[in-house]
């Protein structure tokens, strides 16, 4: 299997479960001047 | 042919077109094909000069953020003579204002896509698994119409084209127009015709009919908002962000199937862009936009400050992103965006009384101000890509500080796309010109380009600006 196919089968095992998960939601956090976009468990 | 200094004033014409623009040069090639005989009248010449662009100069009240001498160019061809290229028709919901739709521009598309010599392929696919998000498709033209097309008026039969000439007064009675005074190379003449159509760009066709409004010739209707719902397209950069872009890349398989072309802006032929469904933009009340993600080059360091300034919020998170990046699965990315800007009536041009050009006549005067609307929308869609990378974890976007900040005043850059200010309605209490771009109150003045647009969504405008004038030749070709 060529390094690239191996990726994209690679990439479709993690991304699937993600489907049947809830949408998070996205927080804002200010460092400095701008903001930024993350979930609640980004630590 | 061109008429250089001697003109035989006696000579009858079909059509005066003011303005050699992508909107006039269109406007006379379709004519010509019809065999009717056309005077094109450009102010500027063969190629743009400093001495011509001066009579462009004009006065800023506002956040406008262009000098107005600098954004259009008064010369043969135009602004073609400098613009990028990027070419998209407008969506349907575009016209939700206008008198006519969408299917009334559609049969030209095909004939607009071949004179800017791009294919005709607009594709849209839903970005994956989203229902809010889209991916775009814009063709890139190289075409200047100003190298296009001069030799073919050169030695055209039916057209003549009259260079360094300004239009000065426009003169007639009862609505109707007869002859058209001019200034050509310091000389007074006058042009005589059917029909005139004045094509001069976004600022000129709302300035010229301010100045012959002045002149009270009854030649169109009184009390139009001549001037008035002058818009632009916001260009700003909304952020920047660390993407995973092997995931990117593999993931959103699409029937494009180009999505990494997005970022090849230089020399691609197309283009892409994200932009956000008509149903999300109903929902959330906002206007139409479009994002491009522009990826990084692994010689670009910028993440660095990026993930120096995330460790200090979420350090296991930018361990995990800085981890990626070594590996060159993740790299940075900037977020820009070109929307749309509503027509507001306060936002308008005037004539200025502080600039006089070269000729004796005022300048144009731009009152602009853009609405909270139109921060709102930035806002908006980039805080639903954000909610996309977090939801399928390919990203984190660092949103610039404008958009969240209320007392934060919004400067935006802007895409050199002047539009509104004569614009296309049902009657002249709030538009100038009819569907079938006639002046108000007028039996035979028209008007071309994108002055007359009641919106202008997202996209460049041009492609537009030439559907129109088909379609304009198309009627005129019907009356004369």
């Amino acid at each position: 299997m060529k390094k690239r196919n191996f990726i994209k089968v690679l990439f479709s095992i993690f991304i699937i479960p993600n489907f049947l998960f809830e949408k998070k939601k996205v927080i804002k956090r200010k460092y400095s001047k701008n903001y930024w976009l993350l979930s609640k468990n980004d630590k | 042919m061109i008429i250089k200094d001697s003109f035989l004033e006696e000579k009858y014409y079909d059509v005066i077109i003011v303005g050699a623009g992508p909107a006039g040069i269109t406007l006379a090639n379709k004519l010509e094909e019809k065999k009717f005989n056309v005077a094109l009248i450009e102010a500027g010449s063969e190629d743009f000069s400093a001495d011509s662009q001066e009579y462009y100069i004009g006065e800023n009240v506002g956040e406008f953020p262009q000098e107005t001498d600098v954004s259009r160019l008064r010369m043969f061809g135009g602004t073609t003579g400098h613009w990028g290229g990027s070419s998209r028709p407008l969506d349907a919901y575009d016209f939700n204002n206008w008198p006519i739709k969408k299917k009334n521009l559609d049969p030209y598309v095909e004939e607009a896509s071949k004179i800017i010599e791009v294919k005709n392929e607009f594709r849209e696919v839903p970005f994956p698994n989203s229902k809010n998000l889209k991916i775009i498709e814009f063709q890139v033209s190289r075409v200047r119409f100003g190298e296009k097309y001069f030799n073919d008026m050169k030695n055209s039969k039916y057209i003549d084209l009259f260079l360094n000439t300004n239009l000065l007064e426009i003169n007639g009675e009862n609505g109707k127009f007869n002859k058209a005074n001019c200034l050509m190379n310091g000389k007074k003449i006058n042009i005589s015709a059917k029909l005139l159509v004045i094509a001069t760009g976004g600022i000129e066709n709302s300035r010229i009919l301010l100045l012959n409004e002045r002149k009270e010739q009854k030649l169109f209707a009184t009390k139009m908002p001549i001037g008035e719902y002058w818009y632009e397209h916001p260009f700003s950069e909304l952020g920047k962000a660390i993407i995973n872009e092997k995931i990117i890349n593999s993931y959103l398989r699409t029937d494009l199937n180009h999505f990494v072309n997005m970022y090849h802006t230089g020399d691609a032929s197309v283009t892409y862009s994200i932009a956000p469904t008509e149903n999300f933009i109903k929902d959330n009340q906002i206007l139409n936009s479009c994002i491009w993600l522009v990826l990084h080059k692994r010689t670009n360091k910028g993440w660095k400050n990026l993930l120096k300034d995330l460790f200090c919020i979420a350090p296991e998170l930018s361990n995990n992103m800085l981890k990626l990046i070594d590996r060159k699965v993740s790299c940075g990315a900037t977020l820009y965006s070109s929307w749309e800007q509503e027509g507001q009536k306060n936002n308008k041009i005037v004539l200025s009384d502080k600039i006089i050009d070269k000729n004796g006549y005022p300048g144009p005067k731009i009152i602009y101000k853009k609405s909270n609307l139109v921060k709102r929308t930035a806002k908006v869609c980039v805080e639903e890509i954000g909610k996309y990378l977090i939801d399928y974890n390919i990203g984190r976007i660092r949103a610039n500080s404008f958009l969240f900040d209320d007392e934060e005043s919004f400067i935006s850059g802007a895409g050199w796309h002047h539009m509104g200010g004569t614009i296309m309605g049902d009657n002249p209490k709030n538009a100038v010109v009819d569907k079938n771009l006639k002046l108000f109150g007028s039996k035979n003045i028209y008007v071309a380009g994108s002055s007359v647009f009641p919106s202008g969504g997202h996209a460049n405008p041009t492609i537009t600006i030439i559907q129109l004038s088909l379609r304009l030749a198309e009627h005129l070709s019907k009356i004369i």
